[in-house]
Protein backbone atom coordinates (compact mmCIF):
# COMPACT_ATOMS: atom_id res chain seq x y z
CA UNK A 1 0.00 0.00 0.00
CA UNK A 2 2.61 2.88 1.28
CA UNK A 3 4.66 1.36 -2.22
CA UNK A 4 1.63 2.47 -4.67
CA UNK A 5 1.32 5.64 -2.69
CA UNK A 6 4.53 6.70 -3.05
CA UNK A 7 4.86 5.45 -6.83
CA UNK A 8 1.19 7.75 -7.33
CA UNK A 9 3.34 10.57 -5.25
CA UNK A 10 6.72 9.92 -7.48
CA UNK A 11 4.83 10.13 -10.73
CA UNK A 12 2.92 13.52 -10.20
CA UNK A 13 6.29 14.86 -8.77
CA UNK A 14 7.40 14.22 -12.74
CA UNK A 15 4.54 15.38 -14.54
CA UNK A 16 5.15 18.59 -12.62
CA UNK A 17 8.57 18.75 -13.15
CA UNK A 18 8.33 18.29 -16.72
CA UNK A 19 5.33 18.37 -18.98
CA UNK A 20 3.36 14.82 -20.07
CA UNK A 21 0.47 15.73 -20.85
CA UNK A 22 -0.07 14.24 -24.84
CA UNK A 23 0.70 17.33 -27.58
CA UNK A 24 -2.60 18.12 -29.44
CA UNK A 25 -2.26 19.08 -33.03
CA UNK A 26 -4.01 22.37 -34.14
CA UNK A 27 -4.50 22.43 -38.18
CA UNK A 28 -5.95 25.67 -38.84
CA UNK A 29 -3.48 27.40 -36.36
CA UNK A 30 -0.97 25.79 -37.98
CA UNK A 31 -1.91 27.11 -41.86
CA UNK A 32 -2.77 30.58 -40.36
CA UNK A 33 0.81 30.89 -38.75
CA UNK A 34 3.03 29.28 -41.56
CA UNK A 35 0.50 30.58 -44.38
CA UNK A 36 3.20 30.85 -47.42
CA UNK A 37 4.68 27.35 -46.54
CA UNK A 38 1.42 25.67 -46.76
CA UNK A 39 0.73 27.60 -50.44
CA UNK A 40 3.99 26.71 -51.89
CA UNK A 41 2.83 22.95 -50.90
CA UNK A 42 -0.75 22.75 -52.17
CA UNK A 43 1.37 24.23 -55.35
CA UNK A 44 3.76 21.11 -55.32
CA UNK A 45 0.87 18.69 -54.96
CA UNK A 46 -0.94 20.52 -58.16
CA UNK A 47 2.30 19.87 -60.19
CA UNK A 48 1.43 16.35 -61.62
CA UNK A 49 3.21 12.57 -60.84
CA UNK A 50 5.33 13.56 -63.93
CA UNK A 51 7.89 15.36 -61.62
CA UNK A 52 7.80 12.90 -59.16
CA UNK A 53 7.31 9.07 -61.18
CA UNK A 54 9.84 6.59 -59.87
CA UNK A 55 13.06 5.60 -62.43
CA UNK A 56 12.56 2.13 -63.86
CA UNK A 57 15.63 1.16 -61.96
CA UNK A 58 14.17 2.31 -58.72
CA UNK A 59 11.16 0.38 -59.84
CA UNK A 60 13.31 -2.53 -60.52
CA UNK A 61 15.67 -2.52 -57.17
CA UNK A 62 12.14 -1.92 -54.81
CA UNK A 63 10.67 -5.18 -56.56
CA UNK A 64 9.95 -8.16 -54.35
CA UNK A 65 11.55 -10.44 -56.77
CA UNK A 66 14.78 -8.59 -57.43
CA UNK A 67 15.55 -8.88 -53.27
CA UNK A 68 14.70 -12.31 -53.67
CA UNK A 69 17.73 -13.00 -56.13
CA UNK A 70 19.85 -10.97 -54.70
CA UNK A 71 19.42 -12.84 -51.24
CA UNK A 72 19.83 -16.15 -53.26
CA UNK A 73 23.30 -14.95 -54.60
CA UNK A 74 24.38 -13.99 -51.35
CA UNK A 75 23.64 -17.20 -49.96
CA UNK A 76 25.18 -19.19 -52.84
CA UNK A 77 28.31 -16.86 -52.87
CA UNK A 78 29.07 -17.71 -48.75
CA UNK A 79 28.43 -21.67 -49.61
CA UNK A 80 30.54 -21.26 -52.44
CA UNK A 81 32.93 -19.44 -49.96
CA UNK A 82 33.49 -21.73 -47.15
CA UNK A 83 33.33 -25.24 -49.45
CA UNK A 84 36.37 -23.79 -50.95
CA UNK A 85 38.61 -22.52 -47.70
CA UNK A 86 41.30 -24.10 -46.81
CA UNK A 87 41.37 -27.32 -45.07
CA UNK A 88 43.76 -26.64 -42.53
CA UNK A 89 41.95 -23.68 -41.70
CA UNK A 90 38.66 -25.71 -41.24
CA UNK A 91 40.46 -28.53 -39.32
CA UNK A 92 41.39 -26.04 -35.84
CA UNK A 93 37.72 -25.54 -35.01
CA UNK A 94 37.10 -29.27 -35.46
CA UNK A 95 40.14 -31.08 -33.90
CA UNK A 96 38.80 -30.43 -30.28
CA UNK A 97 35.86 -32.38 -30.38
CA UNK A 98 37.72 -35.24 -32.64
CA UNK A 99 40.38 -36.24 -29.98
CA UNK A 100 37.85 -35.41 -26.98
CA UNK A 101 35.12 -34.26 -25.80
CA UNK A 102 35.73 -30.96 -23.49
CA UNK A 103 38.36 -28.56 -22.13
CA UNK A 104 38.23 -30.75 -18.77
CA UNK A 105 38.76 -33.80 -20.27
CA UNK A 106 41.68 -32.70 -22.42
CA UNK A 107 43.27 -31.41 -19.41
CA UNK A 108 43.46 -34.53 -17.56
CA UNK A 109 46.80 -35.57 -16.80
CA UNK A 110 45.88 -39.03 -18.34
CA UNK A 111 45.08 -37.45 -21.48
CA UNK A 112 48.11 -34.82 -21.97
CA UNK A 113 50.27 -38.18 -21.66
CA UNK A 114 48.44 -39.61 -24.52
CA UNK A 115 49.39 -36.49 -26.23
CA UNK A 116 52.82 -36.88 -25.71
CA UNK A 117 53.35 -40.54 -26.72
CA UNK A 118 51.42 -39.47 -29.79
CA UNK A 119 53.83 -36.09 -30.39
CA UNK A 120 55.93 -35.00 -27.44
CA UNK A 121 55.94 -31.34 -25.31
CA UNK A 122 54.45 -30.07 -28.04
CA UNK A 123 51.58 -32.07 -28.28
CA UNK A 124 50.64 -31.65 -24.62
CA UNK A 125 50.95 -27.76 -25.10
CA UNK A 126 49.41 -27.91 -28.62
CA UNK A 127 46.39 -30.13 -26.61
CA UNK A 128 46.65 -27.07 -23.61
CA UNK A 129 45.79 -24.19 -26.00
CA UNK A 130 43.18 -25.96 -27.55
CA UNK A 131 41.80 -26.50 -24.70
CA UNK A 132 41.52 -22.97 -23.49
CA UNK A 133 40.56 -21.42 -26.84
CA UNK A 134 36.65 -22.03 -26.27
CA UNK A 135 36.62 -21.06 -22.51
CA UNK A 136 39.20 -18.38 -22.03
CA UNK A 137 40.94 -17.66 -19.91
CA UNK A 138 39.54 -13.21 -20.87
CA UNK A 139 38.45 -12.37 -24.47
CA UNK A 140 40.62 -10.07 -26.05
CA UNK A 141 38.88 -6.57 -25.01
CA UNK A 142 36.14 -6.06 -22.15
CA UNK A 143 35.31 -2.95 -21.47
CA UNK A 144 33.96 -2.36 -18.03
CA UNK A 145 30.78 -0.69 -19.88
CA UNK A 146 30.08 -4.04 -21.85
CA UNK A 147 30.56 -6.25 -18.56
CA UNK A 148 27.30 -3.42 -16.92
CA UNK A 149 25.65 -3.93 -19.93
CA UNK A 150 26.07 -7.20 -19.92
CA UNK A 151 24.80 -7.82 -16.38
CA UNK A 152 21.64 -5.03 -16.68
CA UNK A 153 20.16 -5.50 -19.77
CA UNK A 154 21.62 -7.97 -23.07
CA UNK A 155 19.61 -6.56 -24.95
CA UNK A 156 20.44 -3.01 -24.81
CA UNK A 157 24.32 -3.87 -24.23
CA UNK A 158 25.40 -2.46 -27.62
CA UNK A 159 23.22 1.22 -26.93
CA UNK A 160 25.24 1.37 -23.39
CA UNK A 161 28.57 0.34 -24.99
CA UNK A 162 28.26 3.50 -26.69
CA UNK A 163 28.10 5.62 -23.92
CA UNK B 1 33.48 -5.84 40.11
CA UNK B 2 37.17 -4.38 39.52
CA UNK B 3 37.89 -8.01 38.63
CA UNK B 4 35.29 -7.88 36.07
CA UNK B 5 35.91 -4.69 34.70
CA UNK B 6 40.06 -6.26 34.37
CA UNK B 7 39.01 -9.15 32.42
CA UNK B 8 37.15 -6.82 30.11
CA UNK B 9 40.38 -4.75 29.47
CA UNK B 10 42.46 -8.13 29.02
CA UNK B 11 40.22 -9.30 26.32
CA UNK B 12 40.09 -5.97 24.24
CA UNK B 13 44.16 -5.75 24.68
CA UNK B 14 44.01 -9.40 23.51
CA UNK B 15 42.09 -8.75 20.39
CA UNK B 16 43.88 -5.72 20.01
CA UNK B 17 46.86 -7.50 20.01
CA UNK B 18 45.14 -10.46 17.63
CA UNK B 19 44.42 -8.32 15.32
CA UNK B 20 47.77 -6.66 15.13
CA UNK B 21 49.67 -9.81 14.76
CA UNK B 22 47.05 -11.07 11.88
CA UNK B 23 46.57 -7.71 9.89
CA UNK B 24 49.70 -7.92 8.06
CA UNK B 25 50.17 -11.69 7.43
CA UNK B 26 46.40 -11.03 5.90
CA UNK B 27 47.56 -8.14 4.00
CA UNK B 28 51.20 -9.34 3.02
CA UNK B 29 52.58 -9.54 -0.53
CA UNK B 30 53.99 -11.90 -1.87
CA UNK B 31 51.88 -14.27 -0.69
CA UNK B 32 53.22 -17.23 0.54
CA UNK B 33 51.88 -19.66 -2.20
CA UNK B 34 53.83 -19.08 -5.74
CA UNK B 35 51.11 -20.72 -7.78
CA UNK B 36 48.64 -17.85 -6.96
CA UNK B 37 51.32 -15.18 -8.74
CA UNK B 38 51.66 -17.76 -11.69
CA UNK B 39 47.96 -17.77 -12.21
CA UNK B 40 47.47 -14.34 -11.98
CA UNK B 41 50.51 -13.93 -14.77
CA UNK B 42 48.84 -16.59 -16.82
CA UNK B 43 45.55 -14.61 -16.35
CA UNK B 44 47.26 -11.34 -17.26
CA UNK B 45 50.17 -12.05 -20.06
CA UNK B 46 48.79 -11.95 -23.57
CA UNK B 47 51.47 -13.12 -25.62
CA UNK B 48 52.90 -10.53 -28.92
CA UNK B 49 51.33 -10.82 -32.52
CA UNK B 50 55.24 -11.25 -33.18
CA UNK B 51 55.93 -14.48 -31.20
CA UNK B 52 58.26 -15.70 -34.04
CA UNK B 53 60.31 -12.91 -33.76
CA UNK B 54 60.75 -13.00 -29.76
CA UNK B 55 61.16 -16.42 -29.86
CA UNK B 56 64.31 -15.65 -32.44
CA UNK B 57 65.41 -13.29 -30.48
CA UNK B 58 66.19 -14.88 -26.65
CA UNK B 59 67.63 -17.32 -28.90
CA UNK B 60 70.41 -15.22 -30.17
CA UNK B 61 69.23 -15.23 -33.89
CA UNK B 62 68.28 -11.92 -34.16
CA UNK B 63 69.42 -8.72 -32.61
CA UNK B 64 67.07 -6.35 -30.78
CA UNK B 65 64.45 -3.70 -32.11
CA UNK B 66 62.53 -1.28 -31.15
CA UNK B 67 59.25 -3.25 -31.03
CA UNK B 68 60.89 -6.18 -28.78
CA UNK B 69 62.19 -3.37 -26.28
CA UNK B 70 58.79 -1.62 -26.41
CA UNK B 71 56.86 -5.00 -25.66
CA UNK B 72 59.07 -6.06 -22.89
CA UNK B 73 58.84 -2.71 -21.19
CA UNK B 74 55.20 -2.88 -21.50
CA UNK B 75 55.73 -6.36 -19.56
CA UNK B 76 57.68 -5.25 -17.01
CA UNK B 77 54.33 -5.84 -14.16
CA UNK B 78 54.39 -9.89 -15.65
CA UNK B 79 58.38 -10.10 -15.31
CA UNK B 80 57.86 -8.46 -11.63
CA UNK B 81 55.27 -10.76 -10.79
CA UNK B 82 56.96 -13.86 -11.72
CA UNK B 83 60.26 -12.39 -10.59
CA UNK B 84 58.40 -12.79 -6.96
CA UNK B 85 56.60 -15.79 -7.51
CA UNK B 86 60.23 -17.59 -7.89
CA UNK B 87 61.24 -16.43 -5.06
CA UNK B 88 58.76 -18.12 -3.04
CA UNK B 89 59.74 -22.11 -1.62
CA UNK B 90 55.94 -23.01 -1.23
CA UNK B 91 54.18 -23.44 -4.67
CA UNK B 92 51.40 -25.50 -4.74
CA UNK B 93 48.88 -25.33 -7.88
CA UNK B 94 45.78 -26.85 -5.98
CA UNK B 95 45.73 -29.67 -7.76
CA UNK B 96 43.25 -32.78 -6.85
CA UNK B 97 44.87 -35.44 -6.73
CA UNK B 98 42.51 -37.54 -5.44
CA UNK B 99 41.06 -38.01 -9.03
CA UNK B 100 43.90 -40.32 -10.11
CA UNK B 101 45.12 -40.08 -13.31
CA UNK B 102 42.02 -37.56 -14.20
CA UNK B 103 43.59 -35.03 -12.18
CA UNK B 104 43.49 -31.73 -13.69
CA UNK B 105 46.37 -29.61 -15.02
CA UNK B 106 47.70 -26.07 -14.70
CA UNK B 107 47.57 -23.99 -18.09
CA UNK B 108 51.20 -25.35 -18.41
CA UNK B 109 51.01 -23.47 -22.15
CA UNK B 110 51.06 -20.68 -20.63
CA UNK B 111 54.14 -21.02 -18.72
CA UNK B 112 55.85 -21.25 -21.65
CA UNK B 113 54.56 -17.99 -22.69
CA UNK B 114 55.76 -16.51 -19.74
CA UNK B 115 58.81 -18.37 -20.17
CA UNK B 116 59.61 -16.82 -23.40
CA UNK B 117 59.21 -13.53 -21.66
CA UNK B 118 61.71 -13.74 -19.29
CA UNK B 119 63.94 -15.25 -21.35
CA UNK B 120 63.64 -12.51 -23.61
CA UNK B 121 64.06 -9.88 -20.71
CA UNK B 122 67.45 -12.34 -19.94
CA UNK B 123 68.56 -11.76 -23.13
CA UNK B 124 67.96 -7.97 -22.94
CA UNK B 125 69.99 -7.81 -19.88
CA UNK B 126 73.09 -9.78 -21.81
CA UNK B 127 72.82 -7.07 -24.49
CA UNK B 128 72.93 -4.03 -22.04
CA UNK B 129 76.07 -5.86 -20.84
CA UNK B 130 74.48 -6.69 -17.49
CA UNK B 131 75.41 -10.08 -17.30
CA UNK B 132 75.24 -10.82 -13.32
CA UNK B 133 71.35 -9.72 -13.96
CA UNK B 134 70.60 -12.12 -17.17
CA UNK B 135 72.36 -15.13 -15.06
CA UNK B 136 69.98 -14.06 -12.30
CA UNK B 137 67.21 -14.35 -14.39
CA UNK B 138 68.20 -17.74 -15.87
CA UNK B 139 68.24 -18.61 -11.88
CA UNK B 140 64.90 -17.55 -11.61
CA UNK B 141 63.52 -19.76 -14.79
CA UNK B 142 64.95 -22.70 -13.24
CA UNK B 143 63.06 -21.97 -9.93
CA UNK B 144 60.07 -21.39 -11.77
CA UNK B 145 60.58 -25.06 -13.97
CA UNK B 146 61.03 -26.42 -10.49
CA UNK B 147 57.42 -24.62 -9.52
CA UNK B 148 56.05 -26.27 -12.40
CA UNK B 149 57.56 -29.57 -11.75
CA UNK B 150 54.46 -31.26 -9.80
CA UNK B 151 53.44 -34.60 -9.14
CA UNK B 152 52.20 -35.71 -12.85
CA UNK B 153 54.81 -36.69 -15.49
CA UNK B 154 53.42 -34.16 -17.63
CA UNK B 155 54.43 -31.01 -15.15
CA UNK B 156 57.51 -32.99 -15.07
CA UNK B 157 57.68 -33.01 -18.49
CA UNK B 158 57.25 -29.22 -19.19
CA UNK B 159 59.41 -28.13 -16.51
CA UNK B 160 62.28 -30.23 -18.74
CA UNK B 161 61.40 -28.41 -21.45
CA UNK B 162 61.96 -25.45 -19.76
CA UNK B 163 65.09 -26.14 -18.13
CA UNK B 164 67.04 -27.36 -20.90
CA UNK B 165 65.63 -24.65 -23.47
CA UNK B 166 67.52 -22.01 -20.66
CA UNK B 167 70.55 -23.89 -20.56
CA UNK B 168 71.29 -24.25 -24.30
CA UNK B 169 70.41 -20.78 -25.20
CA UNK B 170 70.72 -18.67 -21.90
CA UNK B 171 72.86 -19.75 -19.31
CA UNK B 172 75.18 -21.65 -21.48
CA UNK B 173 75.65 -18.13 -24.31
CA UNK B 174 75.64 -15.65 -21.48
CA UNK B 175 78.82 -17.27 -20.11
CA UNK B 176 80.26 -17.89 -23.47
CA UNK B 177 79.72 -13.79 -23.86
CA UNK B 178 80.80 -12.50 -20.67
CA UNK B 179 83.90 -11.42 -19.29
CA UNK B 180 85.70 -13.86 -16.43
CA UNK B 181 84.00 -11.83 -13.70
CA UNK B 182 85.27 -13.58 -10.59
CA UNK B 183 82.71 -12.17 -7.85
CA UNK B 184 79.45 -13.14 -10.88
CA UNK B 185 81.11 -16.65 -11.68
CA UNK B 186 81.43 -17.15 -7.80
CA UNK B 187 77.92 -15.82 -7.12
CA UNK B 188 76.42 -18.26 -9.79
CA UNK B 189 78.25 -20.89 -8.17
CA UNK B 190 76.80 -20.00 -5.00
CA UNK B 191 73.17 -20.15 -6.37
CA UNK B 192 73.84 -23.76 -8.36
CA UNK B 193 74.61 -25.31 -4.23
CA UNK B 194 71.83 -23.66 -3.09
CA UNK B 195 69.50 -24.63 -6.00
CA UNK B 196 71.08 -27.96 -5.73
CA UNK B 197 69.45 -28.35 -3.07
CA UNK B 198 66.12 -29.42 -3.73
CA UNK B 199 67.24 -30.21 -7.50
CA UNK B 200 65.21 -30.63 -9.95
CA UNK B 201 64.00 -34.52 -10.08
CA UNK B 202 61.86 -36.74 -11.64
CA UNK B 203 61.36 -38.55 -8.31
CA UNK B 204 58.04 -36.97 -7.27
CA UNK B 205 56.60 -37.76 -10.42
CA UNK B 206 57.51 -41.45 -10.24
CA UNK B 207 55.67 -42.43 -7.13
CA UNK B 208 52.81 -40.32 -7.34
CA UNK B 209 52.07 -41.93 -10.50
CA UNK B 210 52.26 -45.24 -9.32
CA UNK B 211 49.27 -43.85 -6.26
CA UNK B 212 47.61 -42.18 -9.16
CA UNK B 213 47.44 -45.72 -11.42
CA UNK B 214 46.10 -47.35 -8.30
CA UNK B 215 43.49 -44.80 -7.28
CA UNK B 216 42.38 -45.03 -11.32
CA UNK B 217 42.22 -48.84 -11.52
CA UNK B 218 38.68 -48.67 -9.73
CA UNK B 219 35.25 -50.03 -11.58
CA UNK B 220 34.06 -46.36 -11.41
CA UNK B 221 36.85 -44.38 -12.51
CA UNK B 222 39.04 -46.68 -15.28
CA UNK B 223 36.71 -46.52 -17.81
CA UNK B 224 37.08 -42.58 -18.48
CA UNK B 225 40.88 -43.25 -17.61
CA UNK B 226 41.47 -45.96 -21.17
CA UNK B 227 38.78 -43.97 -22.87
CA UNK B 228 41.42 -40.53 -22.37
CA UNK B 229 44.39 -42.30 -21.99
CA UNK B 230 44.68 -44.79 -25.47
CA UNK B 231 43.98 -43.66 -29.11
CA UNK B 232 40.74 -45.15 -30.72
CA UNK B 233 41.30 -48.86 -31.89
CA UNK B 234 40.90 -52.34 -31.72
CA UNK B 235 43.38 -52.70 -28.19
CA UNK B 236 41.20 -49.77 -27.13
CA UNK B 237 38.04 -51.99 -27.80
CA UNK B 238 39.24 -55.23 -26.02
CA UNK B 239 40.45 -53.48 -22.90
CA UNK B 240 36.66 -51.37 -22.20
CA UNK B 241 35.05 -55.29 -23.69
CA UNK B 242 37.29 -56.71 -20.71
CA UNK B 243 36.75 -53.93 -18.19
CA UNK B 244 32.91 -54.33 -18.66
CA UNK B 245 32.99 -58.16 -17.54
CA UNK B 246 35.12 -57.56 -14.67
CA UNK B 247 35.05 -58.27 -11.66
CA UNK B 248 36.31 -57.04 -8.33
CA UNK B 249 39.48 -59.72 -8.13
CA UNK B 250 40.31 -58.48 -11.52
CA UNK B 251 40.63 -54.98 -10.42
CA UNK B 252 42.99 -56.32 -7.30
CA UNK B 253 44.92 -58.41 -9.41
CA UNK B 254 45.41 -55.67 -11.85
CA UNK B 255 46.47 -53.40 -9.08
CA UNK B 256 49.18 -55.85 -8.07
CA UNK B 257 50.69 -55.78 -11.49
CA UNK B 258 50.50 -52.61 -11.79
CA UNK B 259 52.36 -52.25 -8.22
CA UNK B 260 54.91 -54.45 -8.96
CA UNK B 261 55.45 -52.59 -12.38
CA UNK B 262 55.91 -49.35 -11.02
CA UNK B 263 58.27 -50.87 -8.36
CA UNK B 264 60.74 -51.99 -10.99
CA UNK B 265 60.02 -48.34 -13.36
CA UNK B 266 61.59 -46.24 -10.03
CA UNK B 267 64.52 -48.69 -9.69
CA UNK B 268 65.48 -48.83 -13.09
CA UNK B 269 65.55 -44.98 -13.00
CA UNK B 270 68.17 -45.16 -10.33
CA UNK B 271 70.57 -48.08 -12.51
CA UNK B 272 73.21 -46.80 -14.60
CA UNK B 273 72.24 -45.25 -18.07
CA UNK B 274 72.97 -48.45 -20.43
CA UNK B 275 71.14 -50.59 -18.03
CA UNK B 276 68.31 -47.90 -17.10
CA UNK B 277 67.95 -47.43 -20.85
CA UNK B 278 67.32 -51.35 -21.80
CA UNK B 279 65.19 -51.71 -19.05
CA UNK B 280 63.34 -49.13 -19.43
CA UNK B 281 62.07 -50.78 -23.43
CA UNK B 282 61.73 -53.78 -21.67
CA UNK B 283 59.01 -52.47 -18.85
CA UNK B 284 57.44 -50.44 -21.83
CA UNK B 285 56.95 -53.07 -24.03
CA UNK B 286 56.20 -55.69 -21.29
CA UNK B 287 52.73 -55.24 -20.53
CA UNK B 288 51.04 -54.96 -24.55
CA UNK B 289 53.40 -58.12 -24.99
CA UNK B 290 51.30 -60.41 -21.85
CA UNK B 291 48.60 -58.35 -22.50
CA UNK B 292 47.08 -61.56 -24.68
CA UNK B 293 48.02 -63.99 -22.07
CA UNK B 294 47.83 -62.34 -18.70
CA UNK B 295 44.68 -60.63 -17.63
CA UNK B 296 46.40 -58.70 -14.80
CA UNK B 297 48.20 -56.27 -17.15
CA UNK B 298 44.94 -55.06 -18.93
CA UNK B 299 45.13 -51.85 -16.97
CA UNK B 300 48.47 -51.17 -16.80
CA UNK B 301 48.96 -50.95 -20.34
CA UNK B 302 46.18 -48.13 -20.23
CA UNK B 303 48.06 -45.98 -17.40
CA UNK B 304 51.48 -46.60 -18.84
CA UNK B 305 53.42 -43.60 -20.50
CA UNK B 306 56.76 -44.14 -22.37
CA UNK B 307 59.16 -44.35 -19.70
CA UNK B 308 62.06 -44.77 -21.87
CA UNK B 309 61.24 -41.37 -24.01
CA UNK B 310 60.90 -39.70 -20.39
CA UNK B 311 64.03 -41.64 -19.14
CA UNK B 312 65.64 -39.92 -22.01
CA UNK B 313 64.90 -36.75 -21.39
CA UNK B 314 65.71 -36.40 -17.87
CA UNK B 315 69.07 -38.12 -18.05
CA UNK B 316 69.59 -35.67 -21.39
CA UNK B 317 68.37 -32.82 -18.57
CA UNK B 318 71.05 -33.88 -15.97
CA UNK B 319 73.54 -34.06 -18.47
CA UNK B 320 73.75 -30.21 -19.21
CA UNK B 321 73.15 -29.49 -15.93
CA UNK B 322 76.53 -30.72 -14.79
CA UNK B 323 77.68 -29.73 -17.75
CA UNK B 324 77.20 -26.32 -16.98
CA UNK B 325 78.25 -26.46 -13.07
CA UNK B 326 81.49 -27.79 -14.32
CA UNK B 327 82.17 -25.03 -16.70
CA UNK B 328 81.37 -22.58 -13.79
CA UNK B 329 84.56 -24.13 -12.24
CA UNK B 330 86.69 -23.80 -15.21
CA UNK B 331 85.70 -20.45 -16.26
CA UNK B 332 86.77 -19.72 -12.18
CA UNK B 333 90.05 -20.66 -13.02
CA UNK B 334 90.52 -18.96 -15.66
CA UNK B 335 89.27 -16.16 -13.71
CA UNK B 336 91.26 -16.44 -10.89
CA UNK B 337 94.37 -17.73 -13.30
CA UNK B 338 94.19 -15.68 -16.33
CA UNK B 339 94.72 -19.11 -18.44
CA UNK B 340 91.71 -22.08 -18.69
CA UNK B 341 92.82 -25.25 -16.60
CA UNK B 342 94.93 -28.27 -18.24
CA UNK B 343 92.23 -30.75 -16.68
CA UNK B 344 88.94 -30.15 -15.35
CA UNK B 345 89.45 -29.03 -11.36
CA UNK B 346 88.58 -31.73 -8.88
CA UNK B 347 84.77 -32.55 -7.61
CA UNK B 348 83.35 -31.31 -10.40
CA UNK B 349 79.68 -32.84 -11.51
CA UNK B 350 79.80 -35.91 -13.18
CA UNK B 351 78.79 -37.04 -16.66
CA UNK B 352 75.31 -39.23 -15.89
CA UNK B 353 75.69 -41.29 -19.09
CA UNK B 354 78.99 -42.68 -17.76
CA UNK B 355 79.03 -42.32 -14.10
CA UNK B 356 82.49 -40.24 -14.82
CA UNK B 357 84.07 -36.60 -15.09
CA UNK B 358 83.42 -35.11 -18.50
CA UNK B 359 86.37 -35.18 -21.26
CA UNK B 360 87.92 -31.57 -21.15
CA UNK B 361 89.73 -30.52 -24.26
CA UNK B 362 90.73 -27.00 -25.43
CA UNK B 363 89.38 -25.40 -28.65
CA UNK B 364 90.48 -22.41 -30.26
CA UNK B 365 88.12 -20.61 -29.00
CA UNK B 366 87.25 -21.73 -25.86
CA UNK B 367 86.91 -25.26 -24.30
CA UNK B 368 84.35 -28.48 -24.82
CA UNK B 369 82.60 -30.84 -22.45
CA UNK B 370 82.71 -34.15 -24.03
CA UNK B 371 80.71 -37.30 -23.06
CA UNK B 372 79.95 -40.85 -24.41
CA UNK B 373 76.34 -42.84 -23.91
CA UNK B 374 76.41 -46.73 -24.57
CA UNK B 375 73.36 -48.35 -25.57
CA UNK B 376 73.33 -52.22 -26.21
CA UNK B 377 72.32 -51.32 -29.77
CA UNK B 378 74.55 -48.15 -30.22
CA UNK B 379 76.87 -45.34 -28.94
CA UNK B 380 76.34 -41.81 -29.12
CA UNK B 381 78.57 -39.13 -28.46
CA UNK B 382 77.30 -35.24 -27.01
CA UNK B 383 79.55 -32.25 -26.37
CA UNK B 384 78.90 -29.08 -24.87
CA UNK B 385 81.30 -26.12 -25.68
CA UNK B 386 82.16 -23.07 -24.19
CA UNK B 387 83.58 -20.19 -25.41
CA UNK B 388 85.90 -17.95 -23.73
CA UNK B 389 86.16 -13.69 -24.21
CA UNK B 390 88.92 -12.57 -24.57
Amino acid sequence: MNKQRNQKWLDELISRAINTEKPQFDTEKWKQKYANEFQTLLSRAAKGDSARQPSILKVILKSPLTKLAAAAVIILAISFFSAHQDSSEQADTTTVSKITKSPVEMMTAISLERAFRRGGIEAVEKQCEQAFKPIGPWPRSLSVEQILAEFNDKGKSSERTRL
Amino acid sequence: MKTIRNRKITKAILAVLVLLVSAPSAFAYPPDNAAVLYYKAFMLYEPPDFVPMLWDYWKGNIESNEKIEEFLKKNHRIIDIILDATRIDHCDWGLDYSQGTEVLLPPHHKARDIFALLAAEARMQADRGDYKKALARCISIYRMARHLNERPIVCYLVGTAINAATHKYLTTRFLSEMPQDIDTLTWLRDEFAEFDKQPYSVKPALRWKLEAGIISMSPERIGNVVRSGLDDGDFKEKILQRIATADEQFFERNRIYWNQYMADVISAFDLPYAQAYSMLQWLDEKPSKEFGENPDATLTVACAPPWQRIYVQHVRLEATSNAIRTAVEVYLTKAATGRLPKSLPSGVASDPYTGKSFQYAKTADGFVLRGQAKNIDKVTFHQYEFKVKK
